[in-house]
């Protein structure tokens, strides 16, 4: 669940957005099944190159390749929240594009915030027997291609268990779904900021994704 | 030949079982082993034969060419080769189909690539086998394009089975029961459920599935969600546990049974052992049903199917029609459904336009927005087909008539396609005036329906409305007709509003045939749906019972009546403009344009009013004063005034602005809506937009351009593998037209990236009115 007050937050100010925002969430709570796949590996190095054992998962590029110093074992999943909120934009978009735009955004919300649920549990599981676990990292983000993103619905099976389909682009269906690595090891990483993996880095006029 | 009536024991688990004898990594295509490792794949059949599975499924569950390529026709035959091995005569094989794990549609594969896909390796398999089981199916559209391609390469029966989550759905949305009505009219020899859920999870679904279908059913569930731990996959459900959970399923009915992921030859021989004879099955109750891919009508109290989505008298209609505006027919859809149309009439037949084409986009289309089964209809049997193929449901067909051409052409697509049919009171010799003659005909198309082997519950006769202003009578003879038809035990469907052909106020009128023929037993009317709770008067009622002037004292009740509507809408006071505009009123927009149109030319109406209205919520945007969505808000406002002058200047013949905008979300990228909020946007400035939609190809931009030039294009891409697409499609089109302005915009586009691609960066909708107003002055 997402607070309105938060959603507000990114569409402006003032009462219009709140009521703005309160609707999209109850849109969204309506149609939001949120599911997940997740699974831990040890992390095999090999030739300079990262896999998680026994699976066909690789990740690839510098940028998780830094993530996972350190690191002896991974925990990666793939979550989404269902394809009727995406159904809900498309009828949205035809019928009030207002409420589209907020929906759109509530939703990303709502997934990253399951993320973020999934994370912190798996975290405290560790934390029982003296394991830290790093922020989570997905295709995309950096230089770890969106390709790698077929290999993570096959390790997980995500597309059996929860029906994910990839466009001819690479993009996730149902649309707010993600796949996403944590390095698993012994101590404290210092966190990174998500900008500095950003494309948009440089351009951005901030404050979009929460960082 | 294999006897789904009896017992039937399937096999359990093949690729859990393979990856542990194996050895393959998490995520290995294990149908590889189907070459190289062939041992381990005759070892698991032979222990599910031995622990006695009557059917083993092969090896193929994902052997197609999108994950094998070449290899796929060689790694198939050795599956088929290898199954037979171990099943001897003591076991059926069946080729085993699972989803491609493609998207198809919009952003993903087309339909015709699956289709080829499944048609490759029923091919491949070249009928090796006993019979096909299509498995595992999430995506209803998946599931119905690996059966039309098993039926049309391949003599073989086939199984075939969805996978539900534990919310009674499909990752995709497809709920139990609309699946067992979409699927079981299309030729299946037994439908079933499998993999995703534990057998008691599975009880109530199963239950569901045999209520809903007069099929065998089948059951194979996994032995619970699996757990990835440490690169090992763990399932929580016992034998024991599993074994129960069946027994309580082959109660329900339920002869046909088999395990998912996790289970074990263990889990079968137990199964074998513990479930001994055949259950009886509780006999299924017939219901007349239509079905879309989310949901199901059962038409058991009149059902209302919304009429609008027809061009025949709507000039809107035909312009999207003809410019290819589908968002303005979808939006049709939806706001029939919201305002209660239980059903959708599709109708796009229009001279001068591509029937057949635009009825597939429109069926695809609707699917994706609205929840309701949907009626094709068209006169053209090449255009049913298509949409029947394309559409994820269980259709109605409008319609068959006692014609012999027509009826040979389109009741076999009914029963091929699953769909239920309309069937016209008329033949060759027209419409019969009497009661008799039409119910002579309806009784006739029942029976031919019969005959083609579709079920008396799929059969709608139209007793066909006709003016009552122009033919005395004619609401007597229809209704008249529908209720001996409704004797027979077909269904009965109307058009309703034909009646008030010629008449004034005709919601009147309208509303009382439909409570005649309601009370007929009418099943279908089609209607707006914003009618059916007018009440009827007393005065429409005699003028269709055709009583001595009644004719004369309704159209006198009329005219009083409309008198006092029409004062009570007089409108006072409208709100100007901008706080129309700005507040984001689209009504009270609307309301002062036509006010003002009254004053002065739409063109200064536009220039005087509008703009400045909208160049102030540009303004209070840019400070910071309103936000994105107002800004939306204002534009959709904006374009309800804009409609008003649209409107009128078409009276007055005056052409609309040529500066031309051509707009598309780049190939491989289905994320528009920012894209939208642009078209939003620029259009109200009077631009002429034409918004190619998304996941658009390089050559339909091309096409496009070639259509408008001269004209500007904007593009957009919201991630890093589609900004690609944009840096081709801009080449592509320049090629031709070296000099025409691009706007390019997007999540992952930057200034940088615009200019090293030949586009002008634009951050949003108001910075891209600014680039337009500076290319076209």
């Amino acid at each position: 669940m997402i607070a309105p007050e938060v959603l507000a937050k990114y569409l402006g100010r003032g009462e219009d957005a709140l009521a703005l925002a309160k609707r999209a969430v109850e849109e969204v709570d309506k149609t939001a099944v949120c599911r997940a796949v997740e699974a831990t590996a040890r992390l095999v190095r090999k030739d300079g190159r990262l896999f998680a054992e026994n699976t066909v998962l690789e990740f690839r590029g510098s940028d998780i390749a830094r993530l996972l110093e350190g690191s002896d074992a991974v925990y990666y999943f793939c979550a989404t929240i269902g394809v009727g909120t995406d159904r809900l934009i498309e009828r949205l978009k035809l019928t009030d594009l207002t409420l589209a735009y907020a929906v759109d955004l509530c939703a990303g919300l709502w997934v990253d915030a399951y993320c973020d649920e999934l994370e912190e549990k798996q975290r405290e599981r560790l934390k029982e027997n003296g394991r830290t676990l790093t922020r989570r990292f997905s295709c995309g983000y950096g230089d770890m291609p969106l390709s790698s993103q077929g290999a993570f619905i096959e390790a997980l099976k995500a597309d059996k268990f929860l029906g994910i389909r990839l466009t001819e682009g690479g993009m996730m269906i149902p649309s707010k779904t993600v796949s996403a690595v944590a390095g698993i090891g012994f101590a404290e990483k210092k966190a990174e900021r998500r900008c500095d993996v950003c494309v948009k880095r440089g351009s951005c006029e901030g404050g979009f994704c929460g960082d | 030949m294999i006897d789904f009536s009896g017992k039937i024991i399937l096999d359990g688990a093949t690729g859990s079982l393979l990856t542990e004898r194996s050895g393959a990594p998490a995520g290995y295509r294990l149908e590889r082993l189907n070459i190289e490792d062939p041992e381990t794949v005759f070892s698991v059949h032979r222990d599910y034969v031995d622990a006695g599975s009557n059917v083993i499924y092969t090896n193929t569950f994902g052997a197609n060419p999108l994950k094998l390529g070449d290899d796929t026709a060689k790694i198939v035959r050795a599956a088929t080769e290898i199954a037979r091995k171990a099943a001897g005569d003591r076991a059926y094989v069946a080729l085993d189909i699972g989803p491609l794990g493609k998207l198809i549609g919009e952003g993903g594969i087309s339909f015709d690539e699956a289709y080829e896909n499944y048609a490759a390796i029923m091919c491949a398999a070249n009928d090796a086998t006993d019979l096909i089981a299509i498995e595992t199916m999430t995506d209803i559209a998946d599931a119905r394009i690996a059966l039309l391609a098993a039926k049309e390469n391949s003599s073989l029966p086939v199984m075939l089975s969805m996978s539900f989550e534990a919310g009674g759905r499909s990752a995709f949305g497809t709920d139990v029961e609309s699946f067992a009505r979409i699927i079981s009219g299309m030729g299946v020899s037994a439908i079933g459920i499998n993999c995703s859920l534990g057998p008691m999870e599975m009880l109530p679904m199963a239950k569901k599935l045999v209520e809903s279908t007069p099929l065998p059913v089948f059951i194979k569930p996994n032995a619970g969600m699996p757990r990835f731990e440490n690169g090992r996959t763990v399932y929580d459900i016992g034998i024991g546990e599993f074994c129960s959970a069946m027994e309580k399923i082959h109660s329900l009915g339920i002869n046909i049974l088999g395990g998912c992921c996790g289970t074990t030859p263990d889990y079968i021989r137990m199964m074998n052992e513990r479930i001994k004879d055949v259950a009886p099955r509780p006999e299924y109750k017939k219901v007349r049903a239509l079905s879309c891919a989310t949901s199901t009508v059962i038409v058991d109290g009149m059902k209302v199917v919304g009429e609008r989505i027809n061009p025949t008298g709507k000039k809107l209609f035909q312009k999207a029609l003809r410019e290819g505006d589908f968002d303005y027919i979808l939006a049709q859809g939806i706001e029939q459904s919201q305002s209660g149309a239980d059903i959708l009439d599709v109708n796009v037949g229009l001279n001068g336009t591509d029937e057949k084409a635009n009825m597939v986009r429109v069926v695809e289309g609707l699917q994706k927005v609205v929840s309701r089964p949907l009626v094709i209809d068209s006169s053209s049997p090449e255009v049913l087909e298509a949409a029947l193929r394309r559409y994820n449901g269980k259709a109605l067909i409008n319609s068959v008539n006692g014609k012999q051409s027509s009826i040979d052409a389109v009741l076999p697509l009914a029963k091929k396609y699953g769909a239920a049919v309309v069937c016209l009171a008329l033949d060759e010799n027209g419409i019969p005036d009497s009661i008799e003659g039409r119910v002579a005909i309806g009784k006739r198309l029942a029976d031919e329906c019969l005959k083609a082997g579709i079920a008396i519950e799929d059969v709608y006769v139209d007793t066909l409305t006709m003016a009552e202003s122009a033919q005395k009578g004619s609401a007597v003879c229809t209704v008249g007709a529908l209720g001996e038809i409704k004797k027979t035990g077909a269904g009965s469907i109307l058009g309703v509003s034909n009646i008030s052909f010629g008449m004034p106020r005709r919601e009147d009128i309208n509303a009382c045939f439909l409570a005649m023929a309601k009370e007929a037993g009418l099943d279908l009317a089609i209607i707006n749906p914003s009618l059916v709770n007018i009440k009827s008067s007393d005065y429409a009622r005699d003028f269709l019972l055709g009583k001595e002037g009644a004719t004369d004292a309704y159209i006198a009740y009329a005219a009083k009546t409309d008198s006092v509507k029409a004062e009570e809408l007089a409108p006072e006071g409208a709100p100007d403009m901008t706080r129309a505009i700005v507040g984001g009123m689209g009504g009270a927009a609307r309301e002062t344009a036509e006010r003002l149109l009254k004053e002065m030319p739409p063109l200064d109406v536009a220039a005087k009013h509008i703009i400045p209205a909208l160049d102030r919520v540009g303004e209070l945007y840019e400070s910071g004063k309103i936000f994105l969505p107002q800004l939306i808000a204002a534009a959709d406002s904006a374009k309800q005034a804009f409609a008003a002058l649209e409107e009128k200047m078409k009276e007055g013949g005056i052409k609309e602005s040529d500066n031309r905008f051509v707009i598309a979300t780049v190939k491989g990228d289905i994320h528009d809506i920012g894209k939208n909020i642009v078209k939003a946007v620029v259009s109200n400035y009077g631009y002429k937009v034409t918004d190619l939609g998304r996941d658009v190809d390089h050559m339909v931009v091309l096409d496009a351009v070639e259509k408008n030039y001269p004209c500007v294009l904007g593009l957009s891409a919201l991630m890093t593998t589609t900004a690609q697409n944009m840096a081709e499609t801009i080449a592509l089109v320049r090629e031709k037209y070296p000099d025409i302005p691009v706007l390019v915009g997007g999540a992952v586009i930057t200034p940088e990236y615009a200019e090293s691609i030949g586009g002008i960066y634009c951050k949003d909708a108001n910075a891209t009115v600014k680039e337009l107003k500076k290319i076209f002055g």
